[in-house]
């Protein structure tokens, strides 16, 4: 027997949150996150343990339905979407950061240590970057470059297509190609041993 | 901090300008864009260039990764079940997953479990996972680690069953035991055989590393995981995207190059590996010298760094050998170098020749591999020589026929276009790569070459490939190329008119694929003698070629070498103004070039030089041909085939000159070049026998120079044919040295034969038709038949007077021969007129 979906009884709220955040309430973002979070913790483990295996995991189908799940549809607008996913990758980045730095702290080392290691080779002295170091790349580069940062979380955290990115950040979809190609070189530079500033 | 604002902005404006651009125009972009603003350069040159890097990074959204934090893989635990094994203990964890030891209750034995990671697991993989494992699971081979079994768990992630090898890695194994070279060697022909035996089932390791080398307890080494990393890596990922993409997530050291650079992978993919395990096992060491600690640093090394010989290797090894630098040197430097090839096609065709040529070694034979020459990077000069070059390829595909038509078939059944580039290497790969053992007589099968032939170009009659067009476009071309190396020209067109048209009709006319092949087209038809259908070609493609080399979709090589190509053409045809314009535009170019395909405008300087004296402007000819041996000599590029034509022709020059000593010595370096690079038939060493065969004629020594010429129109004739350019001008050295050593009616004979070809391909009035004329009035004099010479001397003269200059060599010596005739025929008074004319 599974534990019921965490969104049963919270669709009212989360719709609600995303109304007032479309009202201008700043922290809006805040109170609708631990219950996307919940309910992403929810779908995503029920994918994985009864799906069957060719069922992909899909980030933005993901998203999508933990939305429709949770917010009122005959109430939502496009926007309300937008927001939501910005909300998701938003978490999806905090989940990530978090466990790496937990991991790091770990004298053992995580798992999450081995996927970027992959097959290690005994030319790798350092050790190289994960979630932590690219957190903190990220924040350095937010400094100079918002936008195209912002592209970043909503791309690669959120796994959101840029057609919807462009939606969000209110430009066209070439600039966010643009951008993303931009970040992309940025921070694997900063990121590389050697060649990054800090 | 507005102004710090703004130079961000405009860093970040710079660098994405400059990431849509080729690069290859960044230097310019970034003059052009950046001005005196040094910092602000070197920032955007410094981001600009991790665009390869980047490639693949963050191209994967981190949902994968973070599915797996949310519900962490549950790990099996002791006397756990997974399908029928019961797991043992964890022995090993990689990238992609887990691997167990495991008991298989049934055949009672122990078994190595490998489970998926289960963030790793797609759609695909189970697909293909599904599709490959009975394939792999048929390969069976002492030095292979089987494949038993494969299944899904309950929780749908797949898992391999495979044979359990307890034993140490095969470069350790070595270490730990002190192993001869003898035994080193030994065990490294077993791992070729199991490579061998895959390769002929269709099944690529692509991860070929000591680490998947394990040495059993009885001394047998098994290749571990074959075909399992194209199971989890498809070719069509681009490398560095099937994994999460932080830059450090491959392991490169054996990664051949083209691996590297995510293109589609053949059998020789496998070989450049074993060639990297061998050159460890051999010395110690990585191939690659500098201390490399970033991923792109080594995949440049990969790249472009050509690795030390092991022999000078082993000598910084600070491992503990049993041998010394002495045994390597050599057979041993030369077949671990030939296996590293960045070039797929001049790698050892396969494994078993690679083992074998190790077996030549040992028992003493002479060895396939030699000491990399620039031999073979001439692909010009295959495309000038390609009757030869086809007929060498006949002779190497019979070898492997068998191997090809089966390839062919199964491709056939499996619909993979990568697979027609396998195709492909392999053909390219035959045909680059001759050798002594290819080349002994006994083994020239040449009907089995028909029989390949006829029964391929059957199938695509019938249209056996239809449906794959992609295919059915590379063998048209592959079948074409063969016709004509059969000199069968007639089916030859046919197929290469075909691959022509379907190009256009897959890609469309002014697709850069389609220009290539017409491209193609027009150089054949040129070799075939129809220059004014091959002028043609090229008048409708250069143009496109131009523009979409300004767009950056046709390389600066492609067209340089077409207009090189061209330029030779109008050269041929007696338009020498085009043809110097095409040969500087061609020239232009050098600076976009990359350095390992500037070879391919290598001649350019030289042609161009001939084409300045074909304009009368000997002295300029002559500096620019002095310029390009120079060019040559300054970048130290002495041992290539390409410096020995700049020789040649430099050595033309100044026999005309009359600096004679100069000449020869130009001359015989060129031969010196030749002999040691080059096949004895070769084009160019018939051109060098040529302009040594002009100087001693100039310098009276008939003998040595009947001798010369006589070979060189022996190897035009084998080679070009009689269109060749200077064809004509070398039956005039042979029939001037005949009429003068007493057979004039045989060199008249020959000598009419040069005035004929002249006459045939060139327009009136060119110089090379008064070259001919004159040397035919000269023989004629020589035969007393003065009124016959008169008019062929006089108009000569006059012509070369035009087209030359007065102070032309060309034009001195026709005047020379008019006072020779008036002498000889007693009217002194014209002599006198004539040998008074200004200097």
């Amino acid at each position: 027997m599974n534990a019921p979906s965490p969104a049963l009884g919270t669709q009212g709220e989360a719709t609600q949150i995303l109304q007032e955040w479309s009202a201008g309430d700043k922290d809006a973002p805040a109170r609708l996150m631990p219950l996307v979070y919940e309910e992403l913790r929810w779908r995503a483990a029920e994918y994985l343990r009864h799906e069957r295996a060719d069922h992909t995991l899909q980030a933005t189908a993901l998203v999508h339905e933990v939305y429709l799940k949770m917010v009122d549809q005959s109430r939502a607008t496009w926007k309300n979407e937008a927001h939501f996913s910005t909300v998701a990758a938003q978490l999806m980045r905090r989940i990530l950061v978090q466990y790496a730095r937990d991991h790091n702290r770990d004298k053992r080392g995580g798992k999450l240590e081995k996927l970027y290691l992959d097959q290690t080779n005994e030319l790798w002295e350092e050790r190289p970057p994960d979630f932590g170091a690219l957190d903190d790349a990220l924040e350095i580069f937010a400094m100079s470059f918002p936008r195209e940062s912002q592209v970043v979380v909503l791309k690669f955290f959120g796994g959101m297509e840029a057609r919807a990115i462009a939606e969000v950040l209110q430009v066209s979809e070439k600039t966010v190609l643009r951008d993303w190609s931009f970040a992309r070189v940025w921070l694997c530079r900063e990121l590389t041993p050697s060649h990054g500033n800090s | 901090m507005e102004i710090l604002k703004t130079r961000a902005a405009r860093l970040a404006e710079l660098v994405k300008s400059g990431l849509e651009r080729d690069p290859r125009e960044w230097p310019s972009f970034l003059d052009e864009e950046c001005g005196s603003d040094a910092d602000l350069r070197a920032e955007v040159e410094s981001l600009l260039h991790f665009q390869q890097p980047a490639r693949g990074f963050l191209q994967q959204p981190a949902m994968q990764v973070a599915a797996r934090i949310l519900v962490p893989d549950r790990e099996p635990g002791p006397n756990e079940r997974i399908g029928d094994y019961e797991i043992i203990s964890l022995i090993g964890s990689g990238g992609m997953g887990d691997v167990y030891l495991a008991h298989d209750p049934k055949l009672r034995r122990q078994v190595a479990l490998k489970i998926v990671r289960r963030g790793m697991v797609t759609q695909d993989l189970v697909r293909r996972f599904q599709r490959e494992e009975q394939i792999l699971a048929g390969l069976n081979h002492p030095n292979i680690a089987r494949l038993y079994d494969g299944g899904v768990t309950a929780d749908g992630v797949p898992y391999f069953v495979m044979e359990y090898v307890d034993g140490p890695r095969l470069d350790h194994y070595c270490s730990e035991n002190g192993l001869s070279l003898l035994d080193r060697l030994a065990l490294f022909r077993k791992i070729c055989a199991a490579v061998t035996y895959a390769h002929q089932r269709l099944v690529i390791h692509r991860d070929i590393k000591p680490a998947n080398i394990r040495v059993a307890a009885d001394g047998e080494p098994k290749l571990l995981d074959f075909g399992i990393a194209k199971l989890l890596h498809p070719a069509t990922v681009p490398a560095g995207e099937e994994t999460m993409t932080f830059p450090a997530a491959m392991t490169p050291e054996y990664a051949s190059p083209e691996q590297l650079r995510g293109e589609a992978i053949a059998t020789t993919s496998d070989i450049y590996s074993l060639g990297v395990v061998l050159y460890r096992l051999l010395t110690g060491r990585s191939p690659y010298r500098t201390k490399i600690t970033r991923p792109d640093e080594l995949t440049r090394a990969i790249t472009e760094q050509d690795p030390e010989r092991p022999s000078v290797a082993i000598a910084k090894s600070t491992t503990h050998l049993s041998y010394h630098a002495k045994s390597l040197r050599g057979d041993l430097d030369n077949i671990v170098l030939m296996a590293m090839r960045k070039e797929p096609s001049r790698r050892y065709e396969s494994a078993a020749q690679f083992s074998t040529d190790i077996q030549r070694h040992l028992e003493g034979l002479p060895v396939v591999a030699r000491k990399d020459t620039f031999t073979y990077r001439a692909s010009k000069f295959v495309r000038r020589h390609r009757v030869a070059v086809a007929a060498a390829f006949l002779i190497l595909l019979s070898l492997v026929g068998g191997i090809i038509t089966a390839t062919w078939e199964a491709q056939a059944a499996r619909h993979e276009k990568a697979k027609a580039e396998d195709v492909k290497n392999a053909l390219v790969r035959m045909l680059n790569s001759s050798n002594p053992i290819a080349f002994s007589p006994q083994k020239n099968g040449q009907n089995t070459v028909k029989e390949i032939l006829d029964e391929t170009a059957n199938q695509l009659e019938t249209g056996e490939f239809s449906n794959q067009p992609e295919i059915k476009v590379e063998l048209e071309q592959i079948i074409a190329e063969c016709y004509y190396g059969q000199g069968n020209y007639a089916l030859a067109r046919k197929y290469d008119q075909e691959y022509l048209d379907l190009h256009r009709q897959l890609y469309g006319e002014n697709d850069t694929k389609t220009m290539a092949a017409s491209e193609r087209r027009a150089s054949m038809l040129f070799s075939e003698g129809k220059l004014a259908e091959s002028e043609k070609h090229y008048r409708k493609i250069l143009p496109l070629m131009r523009s979409e080399e300004r767009k950056g979709n046709v390389t600066a090589e492609s067209l340089a070498g077409a207009l090189e190509n061209f330029g030779y053409l109008r050269r041929t045809q007696g338009d020498s103004k085009e043809a110097e314009s095409l040969f500087r535009e061609s020239l232009a170019l050098s600076s976009k070039i990359p350095k390992e395909a500037l070879y391919i405008i290598g001649p350019t300087r030289s042609t161009l030089a001939s084409t300045l004296a074909d304009e009368g402007k000997f002295e300029e000819a002559l500096q620019t041909a002095r310029q390009a041996v120079a060019e040559y000599r300054q970048r130290g590029e002495t041992h290539t085939p390409n410096f020995g034509f700049t020789l040649t022709v430099l050595g033309g020059f100044l026999t005309e000159k009359g600096d004679y000593a100069e000449a020869d010595a130009s001359l015989n370096e060129a031969e010196a070049i030749f002999r040691k690079l080059l096949a004895p038939s070769n084009l160019w060493s018939g051109d060098n026998l040529r302009n040594q065969a002009i100087s001693y004629y100039e310098q009276g020594r008939y003998g040595e120079s009947l001798a010369k010429v006589t070979e060189a129109l022996q190897i035009y004739r084998e080679t070009f044919g009689v269109h060749y350019d200077t064809y004509p001008t070398a039956l005039i050295t042979q029939g001037l040295i005949l009429a003068k050593t007493g057979q004039p009616a045989e060199g008249e004979k020959i000598l009419r034969e040069a005035v004929k070809l002249r006459a045939a391909s060139l327009p009136k009035g060119h110089y090379w038709i008064a070259l001919a004329d004159s040397a035919l009035g000269e023989c004629l004099t020589i035969e007393s038949r003065y009124n016959e010479a008169e008019p062929l001397l006089v108009e000569s003269y006059e012509s070369l007077n035009h087209s030359q200059g007065t102070t032309n060599p060309r034009t001195q010596l026709a005047r020379q021969r008019l006072v020779t005739l008036y002498e000889d025929w007693d009217k002194p008074d014209a002599a006198r007129k004539y040998r008074a004319q200004p200097l």
